[in-house]
């Protein structure tokens, strides 16, 4: 009985044969240099042709050229979880006998940071969770408020953004990094813009708004908002607007928080106007 | 075309799997997040309460004061100009929301004096300081330049009895909430600073707010 080795090795020596008919010296090289011992040969089979040797070669070169920066990542995420967790390990060993933040002490840690936003003189968003509202304050003032009904998740999906916004209560503001236009609809239609611009001899691009159909807002740590409206609206960028979605779905199994949250087009409209990088925001538990 | 075939794979496969790399774990955190800028964080280090509980209700007392003091109290005008909205409200209702006109964001150089303006409705806090019925409009130099039109020598030339309906709210600097005579074009940043209303809106706020009320412009 043959093994399947040796079937192989017939099978093998057969091609060989044939290929020397037909006078391919090449090939008779490989086949000496790979039949000196069984693995080899096995793998002979595979590596028969260097025309897939190459292929290969050159996958595997492609292939750890473009992870070289993702093994960066990989490496970093690791390192920073190595040190979270030791400075988990110190927070559990100091507060291993005392009490976790009382409420009086997040109350007040909260009105202190409201208090500096305030007294900033700049404008600041509010995630009011108890009262399920997105506010805009300033100088402690409500001058914009909507509700903030989150459309996809539950209360789980809140939670998770909380904790993860206010990392275990040692945060509660942070300011926007980014914001991101998937698609939006120009309020008002070019033609009597031109007439109005032409009159007033004014450009028409100052006169429009942008009525956005969805955009998202990004906070560090990979939190995110998406704010979606009933507008029908052009897209941006198709290719964009799929890479984004790719980078958030690859960033999820991360611990990335995302609410989803619908507005009316005109709340939509000035809460995209007004978040730009560095916009504070304050979350209340 | 044989010979090939098995080349064809990776040289497709590479500019792709380069491409999605690219643009999936580094073109959006450039582009989007803009991670260079340092944020700098003021909040990383909270306060803590004092142990003492007695202290710890006064101090905590302290900051609610502090936070009330600046809030307003009574009615007070946002005037929102990326939507062009106005608001007549308290802290908990909204009284009435109407549609308005702001700043159009433009700029005007006078190219005899090299002098420029810039129409904005200006954004922070302010206070109502004058109220009036039927006012004039005294028309500023850029009013005439804008019209390619001289500047008149006569002041009496300035004045226009029309333009700004039957009330005007000022808010400092020149700036007054008033009626207009363009009321098709509320709700589009049409205007040189002013906040223009349709006249039942501006009579409707006109009779409610006193001189001091609060104006909150973002």
């Amino acid at each position: 009985m043959l093994s399947d080795v040796d079937r192989l090795l017939v099978r093998r020596v057969n091609h060989c044969q044939l290929r020397q008919i037909g006078g391919k010296p090449r090939t008779q090289w490989t086949f000496r240099t790979i039949w000196t011992h069984p693995t080899a040969s096995a793998l002979g089979y595979f590596y028969q042709d260097k025309r897939l040797l190459s292929i290969l070669c050159i996958l595997a070169i492609s292939f750890s050229l473009l992870t070289s920066g993702c093994r960066n990542e990989v490496s970093s995420l690791i390192k920073g979880l190595t040190n979270r967790l030791d400075c988990l390990k110190t927070e559990f060993k100091s507060f291993k006998g005392s009490e976790r933040l009382s409420e009086s002490q997040i109350k007040y840690r909260i009105l202190c940071t409201e208090l500096d936003l305030a007294e900033s003189g700049q404008i600041y968003l509010i995630l009011n969770l108890p009262q399920r509202r997105l506010e805009i304050r300033l100088r402690g003032a409500n001058v914009w408020q909507t509700p903030l009904n989150p459309v996809e998740g539950d209360s789980q999906t809140i939670n998770k953004f909380l904790q993860r916004f206010t990392k275990n209560s040692e945060r509660w503001r942070r300011p926007i990094t980014g914001k991101y236009l998937f698609a939006s609809q120009e309020k008002m239609p070019d033609s009597v813009l031109t007439i109005v611009s032409e009159v007033l001899n004014v450009k028409k691009e100052l006169l429009q708004r942008e009525v956005p159909e969805r955009f998202r807002i990004y906070w560090s740590d990979d939190l995110l908002m998406d704010i979606i409206t009933d507008v029908t609206g052009q897209k941006r960028s198709f290719f964009k607007n799929k890479v984004v979605e790719a980078h958030s779905a690859l960033r999820r199994p991360f611990g990335a928080a995302q609410l989803v949250v619908k507005l009316p087009p005109d709340d939509a409209l000035t809460l995209y106007r007004l978040t730009n990088e560095g916009f504070q925001t304050l979350i209340l538990p | 075309m044989k010979k090939w075939r098995w080349f064809i794979v990776p040289v497709l496969l590479v500019p792709v799997a380069a491409i999605v790399y690219l643009s999936v774990l580094k073109y959006p955190l450039k582009e989007i997040s803009s991670t260079d800028k340092p944020i700098v964080l003021m909040d990383t280090i909270l306060p803590n309460l004092p142990a003492d509980p007695a202290q710890a209700k006064k101090e905590l007392q302290r900051v609610q004061k502090a936070l009330a003091a600046l809030k307003p109290k009574g009615l007070y005008i946002v005037i929102d100009t990326h939507s062009n909205q106005l608001y007549l409200r308290t802290t908990d209702s909204i009284l009435i929301r109407a549609t308005c006109s702001t700043g159009y964001g433009g700029e005007l150089v006078d190219s005899a004096t090299g002098k420029k303006w810039v129409f904005n409705t200006p954004k922070g806090v302010f206070k109502v300081n004058s109220k009036l019925v039927d006012p004039w409009w005294r028309k500023p130099d850029w009013a005439f330049i804008e019209e390619g039109e001289e500047i008149p020598k006569d002041p009496a030339e300035r004045y226009d009895p029309n333009m700004l309906g039957e009330y005007a709210l000022g808010f400092g600097n020149g700036y007054f909430i008033h009626g207009t005579l363009y009321t098709r074009l509320l709700g589009v940043a049409v205007s040189h600073g002013c906040v223009r209303l349709g006249n039942d809106d501006l009579e409707f706020i006109y009779k409610k707010v006193s001189i001091g009320t609060p104006v909150y412009v973002i």
